[in-house]
């Protein structure tokens, strides 16, 4: 898989790297001192150099970020490879913690890490998928290429939807081995949960990929999040016995200051979703 | 439940800095809330008529000396128990003080500008329309008053002063309240003149009538005229008792002298005839008398011849001799005859002269026993005048006595008569007003402050309520300790990551 991504890294994205490492170079040094201790130093050899990440830097609460990440990074260790988020329909939280473990992942260690989601072209990753390098992958037949969109050799992003349809692809005639055989190609894998209504609406569609979590988290809005609705997905993934990790506070804040995206459009974009969320006090009255 | 504890706190009862936190959460309840409390308020308090009040106090002067009609009946000793507080209270609740009251407005010139809503009514009553309704039925526009005066003044007693009583009058109108004060105070007076005549003149019906039945009882006896015996026999036992004490010291005086010459008579008569003297005793007296004279004659002579002689003769001597010798020779004659002749000398004497005395003392005997006799019978005919005079006197005495109390008892009705007519004549009233009172007092039912803190209080807990109900219906986590308590079974990662 190293040299797959070797092959998609362009020599542009190269140079580019080589000038983001000299300069984040200090900090990672200072804030990842005592994880680096911890790194493998055959790792190190094997990618002959560390890989940086923009994205880990861009993260304002780094504190929380080490906190989260270090728990998942300990499951990690113990053997856990596939962690699946959800959340209460706030599809772009999901995707900014996605991005914030994957980004700590590839701090900590280099691996292979994988990111799959069915709003790949929306939210946090829309902007990402833009710098992204899309290849395809034809491992399961010229006719069903599956698209891979690698983000400068730190992860990669797929689509859950290319993923399900080769999956029920009747041609193929494999279902859990599509998953099986994707789950092979990376470390660490990070799947951006559907939306629950979307499961439960085709769960049969759904339910290979259900089987692959091996554990959940649960994206709790401050202030928007419903205990009910929390409830119902806690008790949807225990019914097929996923290990439920536990839960992450998204504060209000956050929603409003996250929602500054790369660029302009994107905010607007935000910002109008963060408006349709807020209910106007005379509705708070009567809710 | 889980939403409730969270609430709930184990010291403090309710989690103080929580709801501070659901406070600020939802701070468009924590603002409408008290905004509606104090809205309420300020209606409540605005839509209020305004109350005059008057307040008159007074004192019960019971037995204190103020009161001249205190001073009267404790000069007569005619004492007043007085009335009780609840009593006095109880005046200004009476119907028939309602209706004295009632009359006394419906008679007032300007009873058509008086208001008699209550101040607790929220209709208002118009008092023309109230006397329109009755045309010209008194009774009626009385009654119509009566029924709904009661509410717009009421007595109270004073919480400090012991006797003191307050009579509050409120009304929604200046004017009502003020006349309306004026005529209370008017008709509490005269009703309690009313009140304290009519006690008296039932007490002075009352003697009259006790007075009657007791004459009746002694109208077979004729008390003056037994009184009048009664004085006259007082009268002659006095000077009965006078006369006997006068008339027994000369009585007993006669009495002595009588006892002195019956024993003087007696006794002469005695002596005379049983004490008579021996012949023989009276010869030797003669003749001891005839010695006696001798020796006494021989003894002048041996004096005399002694005296004449410067010395004595032979013969003088022989003389003298013969002398002496006869001088003894006759005493020895005079000791021989023995010592009693003296003593039947005296008693020869004594019979003599008792005999010469016997027939005057007989005859003074005689005499002072037949005065003495005389003035015995003179005094026990007094003696018996005034047993007779005592023994009526007791009779009139058991009759006096016998009658005494009906007679005592008539006697105190009719000097409780008197007194009560005296009293009748001058009686005030008890209840002394004081001469000057407060000015009118306008104010709302419900006071500005009590307002406020109403709202306040039910800001607080309107505020509690709404947000405790706000809160319990939201389902929504707002942060890391509610997410905590709802979910206690799971691990709180962390917050998600946010980007610059």
């Amino acid at each position: 898989m190293s040299n797959l991504k070797f092959k998609l890294k362009t020599e542009n994205e190269q140079v580019e790297e080589r000038i983001e490492s000299k300069e984040t170079k200090k900090v990672v040094n200072l804030s990842m001192k005592s994880d680096e201790s911890t790194e493998s130093s055959d790792s190190q050899k094997k990618r002959g150099k560390k890989k940086t990440n923009k994205f880990f830097y861009k993260v304002s609460n780094h504190q929380e970020l080490f906190r989260i990440g270090k728990s998942f990074y300990s499951d990690y260790l113990a053997g856990v490879k596939s962690f699946a988020i959800t959340s209460t329909g706030y599809q772009t939280s999901q995707q900014k913690s996605i991005l914030g473990l994957a980004s700590f992942f590839d701090h900590k260690e280099d691996m292979r890490i994988g990111i799959i989601s069915d709003n790949l072209f929306t939210g946090a990753f829309k902007d990402i998928l833009k710098l992204t390098k899309k290849n395809s992958y034809n491992y399961f037949g010229a006719d069903t290429p599956l698209l891979i969109h690698s983000f400068y050799n730190h992860f990669e992003f797929i689509d859950m939807n290319g993923i399900l349809e080769i999956c029920n692809n009747e041609e193929i005639d494999e279902y859990d081995e599509v998953l099986d055989h994707i789950s092979e190609l990376y470390d660490v894998i990070f799947w951006d949960v559907p939306e629950l209504h979307k499961i439960q609406i085709d769960s049969e569609k759904y339910f290979p990929v259900i089987m692959k979590f091996e554990s959940i988290s649960i994206i709790v809005s401050q202030s928007l999040s419903k205990k009910a609705d929390i409830d119902e997905i806690k008790r949807f993934f225990l019914g097929y016995g996923i290990n439920l990790k536990g839960l992450l506070l998204e504060e209000n804040k956050t929603i409003s200051n996250s929602s500054e995206p790369t660029s302009q459009k994107t905010k607007v974009e935000e910002d109008v979703m963060v408006k349709k969320t807020k209910v106007p006090f005379w509705r708070k009255l009567f809710k | 439940m889980k939403k409730i504890n969270v609430i709930l706190h184990e010291t403090t009862i309710i989690n103080f800095p929580f709801f501070w936190k659901l406070i600020k959460r939802y701070a468009v309840i924590s603002v409408i809330a008290p905004i509606i409390a104090l809205c309420v308020g300020a209606y409540v308090y605005l839509s209020q008529n305004d109350i005059y009040l008057k307040s008159a106090s007074f004192k019960y002067q019971v037995d204190s000396a103020e009161a001249s009609s205190s001073s009267i009946a404790s000069i007569i000793g005619e004492k007043s128990q007085g009335l009780s507080p609840n009593e006095i209270l109880g005046i200004m609740t009476s119907f028939d003080f309602a209706k004295q009251v009632a009359t006394t407005l419906v008679n007032h010139k300007d009873i058509l500008k008086f208001n008699f809503t209550p101040i607790k009514s929220k209709d208002m009553v118009s008092t023309p329309d109230m006397m329109a309704k009755c045309g010209d039925d008194f009774d009626c526009k009385v009654k119509s008053v009566q029924v709904i005066i009661p509410y717009l003044y009421v007595m109270e007693p004073d919480r400090l002063i012991e006797n003191r009583f307050w009579v509050r009058v409120k009304s929604l109108d200046r004017f009502t309240t003020e006349t309306l004060t004026d005529i209370l105070i008017n008709e509490l007076v005269k009703s309690r003149v009313n009140t304290i005549k009519h006690s008296i003149t039932e007490q002075i019906k009352l003697s009259h009538e006790l007075v009657d039945s007791k004459r009746e009882e002694l109208i077979g006896v004729d008390m003056m005229a037994v009184r009048d015996r009664k004085k006259e026999v007082s009268s002659l036992i006095e000077e009965i008792t006078s006369k006997i004490k006068n008339y027994n010291s000369f009585y007993h005086q006669q009495k002595l002298k009588m006892t002195l010459a019956e024993t003087k008579y007696n006794q002469t008569k005695n002596t005379i005839s049983k004490k008579k003297v021996n012949q023989e005793d009276v010869e030797t007296f003669k003749k001891r008398t005839e010695l006696k004279d001798k020796i006494k004659k021989i003894q002048e002579d041996i004096t005399a011849i002694k005296l004449s002689s410067q010395s004595l003769s032979s013969q003088d001597s022989i003389i003298i001799d013969q002398l002496n010798l006869e001088l003894k020779e006759t005493k020895e004659k005079l000791g021989k005859l023995g010592g009693n002749g003296r003593s039947i000398s005296n008693i020869v004497k004594f019979l003599d002269k008792k005999d010469k005395e016997s027939d005057f003392n007989e005859f003074d005997y005689k005499v002072l026993k037949g005065q003495f006799a005389k003035i015995q019978k003179d005094y026990q005919a007094m003696i018996d005048k005034r047993d007779a005079l005592e023994a009526e006197d007791r009779k009139l005495d058991n009759t006096l006595e016998q009658y005494k109390p009906s007679f005592e008892y008539i006697k105190l009705l009719e000097q409780k008569i008197i007194q009560l007519k005296l009293l009748e004549s001058t009686v005030i009233s008890d209840f002394i007003f004081d001469k000057e009172m407060a000015n009118v007092r306008r104010f709302k039912r419900t006071s500005r402050s009590k307002i406020t803190l109403f709202s306040v209080t039910t800001s607080i807990f309107l505020l509690f309520l709404l947000i405790l109900i706000r809160y319990v219906s939201d389902d929504r986590i707002y942060d890391t300790y509610e997410l905590e308590k709802s979910f206690e079974e799971l691990t709180i990662i962390g917050n998600t990551p946010d980007f610059d």
